[in-house]
């Protein structure tokens, strides 16, 4: 490649190879790269000349180097070059023939005519036999390697007669040459023309020169001051042949003769400050040394050298007395007033073991850029730019290949070095090794250097040239970050100019991996929309963006349509959010969619334009039927149902959550044929808007649904206005029924009519630690359905009732029928399930149950209980509803125990069509029929009341209990009056009959709105022994349990007292009948009536008080007149089962009431007199009562109650009256 | 004289960008704004490499007694300023690395444009990064502040510029 310099590059001999007959392009680079590799000819193989000069045997050691173009570049342009730096020529054409019909005379001859520059002419044929002729060959594969010493040798001998024509010629510099087409190096700093300022600028830009430059420098601008002859013209001259000559024996290999012309030709030129030329020679003196040292050819370091550069900086460390020897040395020359001859003489000869050949050529090439710039205050002897820029790029790549390798090898003569460099990597760097010389940083700041100039005023190749050599500087020194900068610097200087095609096609092969590396250099190949990793990375998007701009300049500058749609696309892709509207405007509709037809398969750029899918009954379609299955779910139940341990988490647990999600989750169903409505929901986070211009299902999916007929069409093109989500509302049918879910992923999508692709519904973005082991960049969403066939519909025709309501009085029942439909054409309903519901059931609370305590909790049960069962029983269900026919079905309400608050019922039916008998689940729909019911008041029972029968009662003349022949056989003792009053709130006169267990009342006639009282002797003494440990029944098991927080012997009476109110219900019983025409029969609900009984009634009716001793009063007569004496008596009767029973004396007391006030008598007291005490000790076993005789002295009604131990306290007080005797 | 300041993270992403001009003086032109934020990427380069020399060679510190890594000795933050490490033109771009590996760099540009290197006063430049890196520690402690993010406190900013303003456009 031309593009690259390296040091030796003076020493090459440019060769041209032209292809000549029919060769394919492989063919011919396979050739190329086959003469490439063998493009050194040793001179001991070469046949030996005539010539003196070029006599390969001079220096057998030396080396012809050939460098192989196919192509000839800015020959015009560096032709004012020609004679100042030779190499640039181009010396060799060989012709590369295959199949070619003419002549090789003929050939030769017109090669020699198209390339008359060039002063040795070849042709090389290649498969085929040609006699020998003159600079003709024929290859084998073998022969190859004599063909290019052949070459070599007619090269030789051309360059003879070459540099005869150069003898007489007044060698002038390329700035006399070419005049002003020539860019002279142009400083930013102030070039070196006083030379002490310059001094102090350069110690502080670059500290690493030497404080001993500046001495020399000044002696020599001293110097020049003085020094104008015509014989120094004449020194010049002579000198300038003398370096010429030094080119020559450079390029034929001789190199100590090299060396020596131009350490001649150096020491005059120094001596006359033609610094241009002088600068050439040292550069040339340099390159010799460097071929010499890497012949391992042992020469001695010319004194011009150390008379321009101090010879401590490049001797070798490692000799002690040499750096002794040589401190002297430089220090005398140190004197500004030393001349020349003086210094030369003093001046030991340096061998070139002892010396450090890369600082060596540093330090020369340092005072050789020194010397160029030194010529610059000159108008025609000044160093063209192109020759400075070189100067340092060959140097700086030599210090590159220094760092690089541990010793000069092969690669040195190479123009571009293998990748991977072997020393650094594998062998520490050893005290011989090149690597230690420089470091990066060094290199670097040599190559800084470079942007000290003005490389934009230079032609564009010579600014290619600089920029790739640079860039390979830099990528040798793993600078990637430098490298991609100077490249982005190459491209931006080539973006504004006019470049010729040809440029571009040089250009061509490496200008796409320049920028594909460029890209990859800023990180723009990154992928955040498929890796999570480089989502959540930041990077410098400025750099990035630009750099895009920059490609997409470029690709579009080279017409290079596909490349500017990749470039833009990665732009508008990855770094939208840096990107103002406009350009992103421009960006899309400039370089992306007037490019679409040239590339076909573009698609949308946004993977995650789907935000949304979800298709959407229509709401004014009818009811969706819904899965149910059949049998299975019971099985499980009943296998809950019988966990012994209550586990209060079971319900609405951590556990039941989890669960709860999955059973959430419902498979919308359709039916078949149905129209439904698709929400898509398209995402635009750019600045323009979008236009969504195709849409279609994935073919699997698009044989289950599909787009209603041309409404897709209808609702595009849709537009997505810029940043921002879009909702697009499209109708759907389904057209085939689905075996299971059917699930949508992704749907097709067509964006700027550009080729429709598959894009997955995106839920959400995924940022990076969420989840380490995923690498997907987003959550992916997927919408489930079903098409089910059709299925059988049902409607609800008409009720015999009128509004669907009705009036009914409580404790009746009703019949009433209802007719339904099966409204579908094709299925019947086979599956029938009827549920009913009142108000007062879904009205419930779901915890209504916890506040409750468990006798109330027991009524309300009984009666949800009843309402379930009985209160709405519908006859005669039918097992199927055929198709498109009528039922009539009846229905019976049964209000006896309804709630008061019944107030309506909804009768529902989940009906279905089943396609096997014993299929396992089947689509329900359900059909609710609402009812509404009005309770009327009819006979109630407001009040309920127990009282103990007297003997005084019962033998009253007009007692109730006196008719009825059974009471008066029982024992009195054992009986209590029920007190019953019923009222009649109806507007009819009701007869109605009482009955307690078997005993029952003469039917009564109740008037309208009139309460009635009845008496109902019951029994008491009942069963109640086991009462207080009976549980009160729980109807609904399964249940947390709560404490009531009651006491063991609040538990124990509230059994008692429910026990006691069971038994009530149980055995009372009412029917009733209207006496107007309906005729309406029923029965009261006792149960809603009566209220919890209270411990007076249980006490009544059943004498269980749980204690040791009873005791009862009796007093003789219930009345006596005034002052006459009454007996009280005072039975002790002792339950010697009981635990607190003794046989200690227990004390009885007599207590005396006032019965009117209530308030007891003093012990003493003006009414009632007694004798002594009312306390008696009594032995409970012994039977005989205690007995107190009283006196009355005042008028009155008085209470006798009696109380044992203080604490037992007799049931049934005994009264008496003291009448004042009648006057 | 106009300077552009960045701090990058460890992947070559800018954590913190600042151009610092003054009215009165120069500003960088357009085109060299455009150009900024790469001669400081391409000089990244270097401060890698000057990262891991113990003595460094080249550069312009010669303030600094030694390379990054001797710092592990002294109980100064000093070593942490490179210098100046690389010039463009007439830019110089001087470095300072924190321990955690942030790499504070800045162009600085000349007042004059006509192209004479610019001329780095270490003294001043260094107490610069040393205070915005004090500045970018109590950044740092910040529990909602993660590692390789852009700052974008405002408060952090106003106090880079006050520090730039004290030691730098003068």
């Amino acid at each position: 490649m031309p593009q690259d310099v390296s040091l030796v590059e003076p020493a090459k001999v440019r060769t041209l190879l032209v292809p000549i007959g029919k060769w394919t392009r492989s063919d011919f680079t396979d050739k190329v790269t086959a003469l490439q590799e063998r493009s050194e000819a040793r001179l001991v193989d070469i046949t030996p000349l005539n010539d003196t000069n070029f006599n390969p045997q001079g220096f057998p050691q030396g080396r012809i180097l050939f460098e192989f173009h196919t192509r000839q570049f800015n020959e015009e342009q560096t032709l004012f070059l020609h004679d100042f730096e030779l190499y640039r020529k181009t010396f060799v054409v060989i012709g590369l023939v295959k199949k070619e019909d003419q002549k090789p005379q003929s050939v030769l001859e017109l090669l020699q005519k198209k390339y008359p520059d060039s002063i040795s002419h070849n042709l090389v044929y290649f498969n085929t036999e040609i006699s020998q002729l003159k600079n003709v060959y024929c290859a084998s594969s073998s022969n190859l390697e004599t063909i290019v010493c052949d070459i070599g040798r007619n090269f030789l001998e051309a360059l003879g007669l070459y540099y005869a024509s150069y003898k007489h010629v007044t060698l002038r510099s390329p700035g006399a040459i070419g005049g002003t087409a020539i860019s002279k190096t142009s400083l930013m700093r102030q070039p070196q023309v006083a030379s002490t300022s310059s001094v102090s600028t350069r110690v502080i830009s670059n500290p690493l020169d030497t404080t001993a430059n500046s001495t020399v420098k000044r002696s020599a601008s001293l110097k020049s001051l003085g020094l104008n002859s015509v014989s120094s013209d004449q020194h010049r001259a002579k000198a300038r042949q003398c370096k010429i000559l030094g080119n020559f024996k450079l390029l034929a290999g001789r190199y100590v003769d090299a060396l020596n012309s131009f350490a001649e030709a150096a020491t005059t030129l120094h001596k006359y400050h033609d610094n241009i030329w002088l600068g050439s020679a040292l550069e040339g003196l340099v390159i010799s040394m460097l071929l010499l040292s890497y012949l391992r050819v042992p020469f001695q370091v010319p004194v011009i050298i150390s008379i321009i550069c101090p010879v401590k900086d490049f001797e070798q460390s490692s000799n002690m007395s040499n750096v002794q020897r040589n401190s002297t040395s430089s220090g005398s020359f140190q004197s500004p007033r030393n001349s020349l001859s003086s210094v030369s003489s003093r001046i030991n000869i340096i061998e070139s073991q002892n010396v450090a050949m890369p600082l060596l050529i540093k330090s020369v090439s340092e005072r050789v850029l020194h010397y160029y710039e030194l010529s610059l205050s000159h108008n025609t002897e000044y160093a063209p730019q192109i020759v400075y820029c070189e100067h340092i790029l060959r140097v700086a790549r030599f210090m590159s290949y220094c760092h690089s390798h541990s010793q000069l090898d092969k690669d040195l003569l190479k123009s571009v070095y293998t990748d991977e460099n072997p020393t650094s990597l594998e062998a520490p760097p050893s005290s011989t090794s090149l690597s230690q010389y420089f470091s990066k940083c060094e290199i670097c700041q040599f190559v800084n250097k470079l942007f000290e100039l003005q490389l934009k005023e230079m032609d564009v190749i010579s600014q290619i040239r600089v920029y790739i050599s640079l860039g390979l500087i830099y990528r040798d020194l793993g600078f990637q970050r430098k490298q991609a900068f100077v490249s982005r610097i190459l491209l931006v200087s080539l973006l504004p100019r006019h470049i010729s095609d040809n440029i571009f096609d040089m250009l061509d092969d490496s200008h796409h991996d320049t920028l594909n590396s460029l890209l990859e250099a800023y990180g723009i190949y990154k992928q955040p929309e498929i890796l999570i990793e480089h989502a959540a990375n930041c990077t410098w998007v400025t750099l990035q963006k630009n750099i895009l701009m920059l490609a997409i300049n470029m690709a579009s500058k080279n017409g290079n349509k596909q490349k500017v749609c990749e470039y833009s696309l990665t732009l508008l892709q990855k770094y939208s959010h840096v990107l103002t509207q406009n350009e992103q405007k421009i960006l899309l509709e400039n370089n992306i969619l007037s490019f679409t037809q040239g590339i076909p398969d573009l698609v949308y750029w946004d993977p995650f334009l789907l935000r949304k899918l979800r298709i959407t009954q229509l709401e004014n379609h009818k009811s969706i039927p819904q899965e149910k299955l059949l049998e299975t779910d019971e099985v499980e139940e009943h296998a809950q149902r019988h966990l012994e341990v209550f586990n209060p988490f079971k319900e609405n647990g951590v556990h039941g959550v989890t669960e709860k999600m999955k059973t959430c989750k419902i498979v919308p169903s359709f039916l078949l044929g149905e129209t439904a409505e698709l929400v898509l929901t398209f995402q635009n986070p750019f600045k323009f808007d979008l236009n969504v211009t195709h849409l279609s299902f994935e073919a699997a999916d698009d044989m289950i649904v599909n787009f209603l007929s041309n409404s897709a069409k209808r609702e595009l093109p849709f537009k997505v206005s810029a940043n921002s989500l879009a909702s697009i509302h499209v109708p759907v049918t389904f057209t085939k029924e689905t075996h299971g879910k059917q699930t949508i992923k992704s749907l097709v999508v067509g964006v700027f009519g550009l080729k429709p692709t598959s894009f997955d519904i995106v839920m959400s973005e995924k940022t990076k630690g969420e989840n380490e082991s995923d690498t997907q960049r987003a959550k992916l969403e997927s919408f489930e359905f079903r098409v089910i066939n059709e299925q059988p519909h049902m409607e609800f025709v008409s009720s015999s009732f009128n509004d669907n309501s009705c009036m009914m009085l409580e404790g009746t029942k009703e019949t009433f029928q209802i007719v339904l439909r099966n409204q579908s054409l094709s299925q019947p309903a086979n599956y029938l399930q009827f549920t009913h519901k009142t108000n007062v059931e879904s009205n419930l609370n779901p915890d209504y149950w916890k506040k409750l305590g468990p006798d109330d909790l027991y009524d309300i049960e009984t009666q949800l209980k009843w309402m379930q069962r009985k209160c709405i029983v519908i006859r005669d269900k039918p097992q199927e509803i055929p198709a498109n026919s009528s039922v009539e079905l009846t229905v019976e309400i049964d209000v006896t125990q309804a709630s008061f608050d019944f107030k309506s019922f909804e009768i529902s039916l989940e009906y279905g069509h089943k396609m096997e008998k014993n299929s396992t689940s089947v689509y329900t729909k359900t059909l609710v029929m609402p009812f509404n019911v009005t309770l009327k008041r009819s006979l109630e029972a407001p009040n309920l009341e127990v009282v103990p029968l007297t003997e005084e009662l019962k033998e009253c003349e007009n007692s109730v209990i006196r008719g009825v022949d059974k009471v008066a056989v029982l024992d009195p003792n054992d009986l209590a009056l029920l007190l019953l009053d019923i009222r009649n709130s109806w507007d009819a006169n009701a007869t109605l009959r009482v009955h307690f267990n078997e005993f029952s009342i003469e039917p009564e006639t109740l008037n309208s709105h009139s309460t009635k009282r009845f008496v109902i002797p019951i029994k008491k003494n009942l069963q109640s022994s086991d009462w207080g440990s009976k549980e009160i029944p729980k109807l609904v098991s399964g249940r947390q349990f709560v404490s009531s927080g009651m006491t063991r012997d609040e538990i124990t009476t509230m059994r008692h007292k429910f026990w006691c109110r069971e038994m009530l219900l149980e055995s009372l019983k009412c029917e009733w009948r209207f006496q107007d025409s309906r005729a309406v029969r029923g029965s009261i609900n006792f149960r809603q009536y009566l209220d919890m009984i209270d411990t007076r009634t249980v006490d009544i009716l059943c004498q269980r008080r749980e204690a040791p001793y009873h005791v009862n009063v009796f007093a003789s007569k219930p009345t006596l007149p005034l002052g006459d004496t009454l007996r009280l008596s005072a039975q002790l009767l002792a339950n010697k089962q009981h635990p607190a029973y003794t046989e200690d004396l227990v004390q009885i007391e007599f207590l005396l009431y006032n019965r009117r006030t209530g308030l007891a008598l003093a012990k003493s007291n003006t009414r009632l007199l007694y004798n002594g005490q009312l306390t008696f000790l009594v032995n409970p076993k012994n039977s005989s009562p205690v007995e107190l005789e009283i006196t009355a002295i005042d008028a009155g009604e008085y209470e006798v109650g009696c109380c044992i131990n203080s604490s037992y306290f007799s049931d049934t007080p005994v009264y008496f009256r003291v009448l004042r005797p009648v006057v | 004289m106009p300077c552009y300041f960045a701090i990058i993270g460890a992947k070559d992403n800018p954590i913190y960008e600042a151009e610092f001009t003054s009215p009165q003086l120069n500003q960088f032109p357009p085109e060299l704004k455009e150009l900024n934020p790469f001669i400081l990427h391409a000089s990244l380069d270097i401060v890698e490499d000057l990262q891991w020399q113990t003595h460094p060679q080249a550069g312009g510190n010669t303030s600094t007694s030694g390379g990054f890594l001797r710092s592990r000795h002294s109980a100064s933050n000093s070593n942490c300023y490179l210098g100046k490490i690389d010039h463009f033109y007439g830019l110089a771009i001087t470095a300072y690395l924190s321990y955690g590996n942030m790499k504070f760099v800045m162009i600085h540009s000349s007042n004059s444009n006509n192209g004479a290197p610019v001329q780095i006063e270490d003294g001043p430049v260094k107490s610069f990064y040393q205070e915005v890196h004090e500045l970018y520690v109590k950044t740092l402690m910040n529990p909602f502040y993660k590692l390789n993010d852009p700052i974008t406190s405002p408060v952090f900013d106003n106090r880079v510029r006050a520090l730039a303003k004290r030691y730098l456009t003068r």
